[in-house]
């Protein structure tokens, strides 16, 4: 339904660009659940706002973005914005901030609704409490009224779903949809997402940096790091027997079984700057496993397995590297 | 068990209601202003252009509670048929520009680029000009009279609100509700004026109300000078230049006008500073 073919977004001058995504592909089907996962920095927001073209005008959009057979990246904006919302909706990080503080959330739902169908005033209202009531939100007739400040963070993120919604896209593009939510909250916008897809057969790009996340409500999995694709596949294959050593190191990071008090494991260094990578392997410079080629010589995608994609030279060092810990389990 | 009650801070009571107390007065006074100057030709005691010959440089009597000029002219009708050009003035030497400015400057502030280098740069050269004088010079130009002087204040006052708004409306672009519009394919202009300026507005209200202040001082000044409204049409800049050769005798003459000058700058002051207190958003 969705199918990237080598993306590229790059900002700053055209002399010396700051590519913040670099050569990603990657396909959604209908009803599948893609999560995108990284550490801050590696690209995938930007990977999320270039299918939607709101990098632009400042961002450089190259490749292909097929969305039904139809390339993305050539449309203008006004095209783009019979897309927008209509087919692909998205939802944000903050939902203290992404809804306007001014406008009750009946008008804001009311709004899509006027900008992508041709409901009158009632049939939005009732619709308005159909998705209010979609997404969980209690006595959903009464809230139409109440004004963003009146709601929780967690209620805010699921008027921030209905909104997004309104006209049954088929995509759904969250960008940290849980981050800015405690636990418990996370668990219940997770399990609305995904039941949400299941039931509306809605496609969900789930950029996270949370493996626990993925694990929970993933189909398939793709790894970023310095904006280009570590590694790429289905949850079960990512999470039970990861390759790339930055997804193994990421899924070590994850505290499990361990002592009290313990030091917890972490990668170490810090992603590198969008001006600073190394024309080989964005993680060379971290990797445990990294030879003497590894910044210089860029690893291609390759296939392991049934359906996996890993971009590595190393990888059966990356395995006895980090093997004896996952062996344990 | 011992039984505490639960008392608000009376610095917040008194904050409140010293917000309203403000607000309350302030208005009341505009308000008592914009009914002086509706109903001028049922309240004012005389016409205020009739010359009397007999009863010329009067003091303040009760014939004449602000006293006469030197036609013999009732210097409170004068003043209160004043109210008419003067309010007149505050409003429409700054309407124009806060519609200009607003619109100017949400555009530039949104789509920022060469359009926002441009515009800085002649915000610049307005700026660079003191307000006085560059308006005095369009005047100058285009000749004496309340609507070129509009015209001129105009042309250079927009410069104000449309930095403000600009400054206002990328702070506000900034939000992510900014960008949920346009990732839910709202048209620009809907995002600009349905979802930002709203939010963008209340200072710059609050500028208007100071600058309505400054627009009936202005205005009067030009009258003074001569530039702005024109004799015989009370104005209190006019009524004032007329009782400056009289300062030593009859000094009602520009002591009178003056006073509903600085009466009616402090009544949209007072708005001013209220609206800005009952805007601001209150902690986080």
């Amino acid at each position: 339904m969705l199918d990237v073919k080598h993306l590229r977004t790059e900002f700053g001058t055209h002399e010396r660009p700051l590519v913040a995504v670099d050569d990603v592909s990657f396909q959604v089907g209908q009803g599948e659940i893609l999560g995108l996962v990284g550490e801050s920095g590696s690209g995938k927001s930007i990977t999320l706002r270039s299918i939607l073209g709101i990098v632009r005008p400042r961002g450089r959009v190259a490749g292909e973005i097929l969305w039904n057979g139809q390339d993305l990246v050539a449309l203008d904006e006004a095209r783009l914005r019979r897309i927008r919302g209509r087919e692909i909706a998205m939802i944000f990080q903050e939902p203290m901030s992404s809804l306007n503080p001014l406008l009750t959330v009946g008008l804001q739902i009311s709004e899509n609704l006027v900008a992508h169908t041709d409901l009158d005033a009632r049939q939005r209202r009732a619709r308005a409490i159909e998705l209010l009531d979609l997404v969980g939100i209690p006595a959903a007739r009464n809230r139409l009224d109440d004004f963003p400040h009146e709601f929780s963070g967690g209620m805010r993120q699921r008027v921030m779903i209905a909104i997004a919604l309104a006209s049954n896209p088929k995509l759904l593009l969250a960008d940290e949809p849980t981050t800015a939510l405690d636990v418990t909250i996370q668990d219940q916008i997770l399990r609305l997402i995904q039941s949400l897809s299941r039931d509306l057969g809605m496609a969900v790009i789930l950029v996270t940096h949370d493996m626990g996340v993925v694990a929970e409500t993933c189909d398939r999995v793709a790894v970023m790091y310095g904006g280009r694709l570590c590694e790429i596949g289905t949850t079960t294959d990512v999470i039970a027997d990861a390759r790339h050593p930055y997804s193994l190191g990421l899924l070590r990071s994850i505290p499990r079984d361990v002592a009290p008090r313990s030091p917890l494991y972490s990668i170490p260094g810090a992603p590198p700057a969008l001006n600073a990578l190394p024309p080989g392997c964005a993680f060379s410079a971290r990797c445990p496993v990294a030879g003497r080629e590894c910044p210089d010589l860029r690893p291609k995608l390759e296939v392991i397995g049934a359906s996996r994609l890993v971009a590595c030279h190393h990888l059966a060092d990356a395995q006895t590297h980090f093997g004896p810990r996952e062996a344990a389990q | 068990m011992s039984v505490g009650t639960f008392s608000p801070a009376p610095n917040a009571w008194r904050r409140f209601f010293g917000r309203r107390l403000t607000l309350v007065i302030g208005a009341g006074m505009l308000l008592f202003f914009l009914l002086l100057a509706i109903g001028a030709p049922i309240i004012a005691p005389y016409d205020p252009i009739l010359q009397n010959a007999d009863a010329r440089l009067q003091s303040p009597s009760l014939a004449h509670l602000f006293g006469t000029d030197n036609f013999g002219r009732d210097v409170l009708s004068r003043v209160i048929w004043a109210y008419r050009v003067d309010m007149q003035m505050a409003f429409f030497a700054t309407i124009f520009a806060l519609l200009i400015g607003i619109t100017v400057g949400a555009f530039v502030g949104y789509y920022g680029g060469i359009a926002d280098v441009i515009f800085g740069r002649c915000v610049d050269a307005i700026i660079t000009f003191p307000f006085l004088v560059l308006v005095i010079a369009i005047v100058a130009v285009l000749g004496p009279g309340l609507v070129n002087m509009y015209v001129a204040i105009t042309a250079v006052n927009w410069v104000y609100y449309a930095r403000l708004t600009r400054a206002e409306i990328m702070a506000q672009k900034a939000n992510d509700y900014a960008a949920a519009g346009r990732v839910l394919g709202y048209s620009d202009r809907r995002i600009i004026f349905r979802h930002l300026l709203p939010n963008a507005i209340s200072p710059i209200l609050v500028y208007w109300m100071t600058d309505m202040a400054l627009a009936i001082l202005l205005g009067s000044s030009l009258g003074y000078l001569g530039l702005g409204a024109q004799p015989p049409s009370a104005e209190w800049g006019v009524l004032i230049a007329e009782g400056r050769n009289f300062l030593m005798t009859a000094w009602w003459m520009s002591l009178m006008p003056g006073i509903a000058i600085v009466l009616t700058g402090l009544g949209f002051s007072l708005v001013g500073d209220a609206l800005a207190d009952l805007l601001r958003p209150k902690g986080r």
